[in-house]
């Protein structure tokens, strides 16, 4: 059975790296990226395939998290993708246009990465460690 | 305070065409590759858990010193510029939005600190709350404070937070709105207008209230000529219903003693005294002593009359109302323009901070 891709769309290197580590250690196979445009650019490669879940930053350059959610949700072929938002902020209007953009989560920096797993897995499973 | 702003102005040709090509692409592949991923892509089995901590460091540190780069050069630009640079003001919030995550992910709560304020300064600049002058000067200390205790934590492995409360107390006394301050200076000749102002509004209360008095004066005297005028149209509704051989045995004499008094206790509750009516009321007195010299007056004159003038004192109950809502209105509207005045007044006090010279 293959690993669950997840996709980790944040500028913020420390956080990529911070992200990535913990989801690995639990059997994830993670494709990170510092924005918006960089993710696209991966998915449109021939290898790509579309991930189970993207992690996905609101404060991005270039595009903004809710317009990468929303092209991302563009595409049927994503409809199964689960987005999850990162962001500092925890307003409601934020979480709003999170779910307006396609998000099924929002997840306030910073957070405890136990945490995080636990919500990662809710959506995904637990996966098996080979 | 909003997320910083970005969006498709800053999409170069090149990305344009990489959404495009995204937008366009129908097909993906369903089972994961068989080759390595992509630089970007590793598995579980690629990482080991030795140094994760050391690696994560430096990764952040890294990123901090990177972003004092953009941070010096935003400010370099802001300092030699006449007017503000909106694109710099953003690249200097959006640095410091990502800072402050990415610090507050570290567990390094005053660099997460210092770059929230970075933040709000820059956001208070763009958003005209304080001057470009004083707004730059901020930055240039909160990017100082930045500096110095990231330095510190590289140099000592452990953060300072000496130069984060300096920084907050520089903030505050500055007052740069980035918190509501305790007090604000106004200029004394604006206040002193103020108060003149208040002090005659709490003056013109005295007209409102007694006009408002005399409106409710009027209205119960309004009450009382209708409760009147339904008593004497009730009574006269009996009498001209009744058969006059019963009722009215003479019909040369004017009325009734009871009729005579109903209407002479409406002329005197109701004050009206026009000289008909006081012939009337003469006439009312000694009915049946002095036959009148005149023709005397049928029943149906006297309904007819009675009727009039409880209409009369209707009207001028009514006409009394009207006229005091009329001032009434007046002062009150009087008493509006000023309170808006006073508004006015309030809202052009220039809030400026009280420490400020």
């Amino acid at each position: 059975m293959s690993s669950k891709l997840i996709m980790v769309i944040d500028d913020s290197p420390a956080i990529r790296k911070i992200v990535e580590t913990c989801l690995r250690r639990e059997g994830f196979t993670v494709a990170s990226f510092a924005d918006g445009i960089e993710a696209m650019q991966f998915l449109t490669s021939p290898q790509a395939r579309v991930p189970d879940l993207v992690v996905l930053d609101i404060g991005l350059p270039k595009m903004d998290g809710y317009e990468v959610a929303r092209c991302l949700k563009t595409k049927p072929q994503f409809n199964n993708t689960v987005i999850i938002m990162l962001s500092r902020r925890e307003g409601l209007i934020d979480r709003l246009k999170g779910r307006l953009a396609g998000a099924k989560e929002y997840i306030t920096k910073p957070f405890k990465t136990q945490e995080f797993i636990q919500i990662i897995e809710s959506y995904l499973g637990v996966p098996m460690l080979i | 305070m909003n997320e910083p702003p970005s969006g498709e102005q800053e999409l170069s040709a090149e990305d344009k065409a990489i959404v495009e090509a995204f937008m366009a692409k129908e097909r993906w592949e369903t089972a994961p590759p068989e080759s390595s991923p992509s630089p970007g892509v590793s598995s579980a089995q690629q990482e080991t858990s030795s140094g994760v901590l050391d690696d994560v460091r430096a990764i952040f540190f890294s990123e901090v010193e990177e972003d004092l780069v953009v941070m010096r050069e935003a400010l370099r630009r802001l300092e030699r510029g006449n007017d503000i640079d909106s694109a710099r003001l953003t690249a200097l919030r959006r640095v410091a939005h990502k800072l402050q995550g990415s610090a507050g992910m570290m567990s390094y709560p005053a660099l997460a600190a210092i770059a929230s304020s970075i933040e709000r300064i820059a956001e208070a600049i763009a958003t005209r709350k304080i001057g470009p002058l004083l707004g730059v000067n901020a930055l240039v200390q909160a990017v100082f404070a930045l500096e110095t205790t990231f330095n510190d934590l590289v140099d000592k492995g452990v953060e300072n937070d000496r130069p984060h409360r300096e920084l907050e107390t520089y903030l505050r006394r500055l007052a740069l709105g980035l918190q509501k301050p305790s007090f604000v200076r106004v200029e004394s000749q604006r206040l002193a207008q103020l108060m003149q102002l208040t002090d005659h509004l709490a003056l013109l209360r005295t007209p409102v209230e007694q006009a408002q008095m005399q409106m409710e004066r009027a209205l119960q005297e309004l009450d009382a000529a209708q409760t009147r005028w339904q008593s004497l149209e009730t009574e006269l509704l009996t009498l001209v219903s009744r058969p006059r051989s019963f009722g009215f045995p003479y019909d040369i004499y004017p009325t009734s003693f009871r009729l005579a008094q109903l209407l002479q206790d409406a002329a005197q509750q109701n004050e009206v005294f026009h000289p008909r009516k006081l012939r009337f009321r003469i006439r009312l007195i000694k009915p049946d002593t002095e036959p009148s010299q005149e023709k005397p007056e049928t029943d149906d004159d006297k309904l007819i009359r009675t009727l009039l003038e409880a209409y009369a004192n209707l009207t001028t109950a009514s006409s009394h109302v009207h006229t005091t809502f009329v001032h009434f209105s007046s002062t009150l509207n009087e008493y509006m323009a000023h309170v808006d005045t006073v508004r006015d007044e309030v809202h052009l006090l220039p809030p400026s901070p009280a420490n400020s010279k």
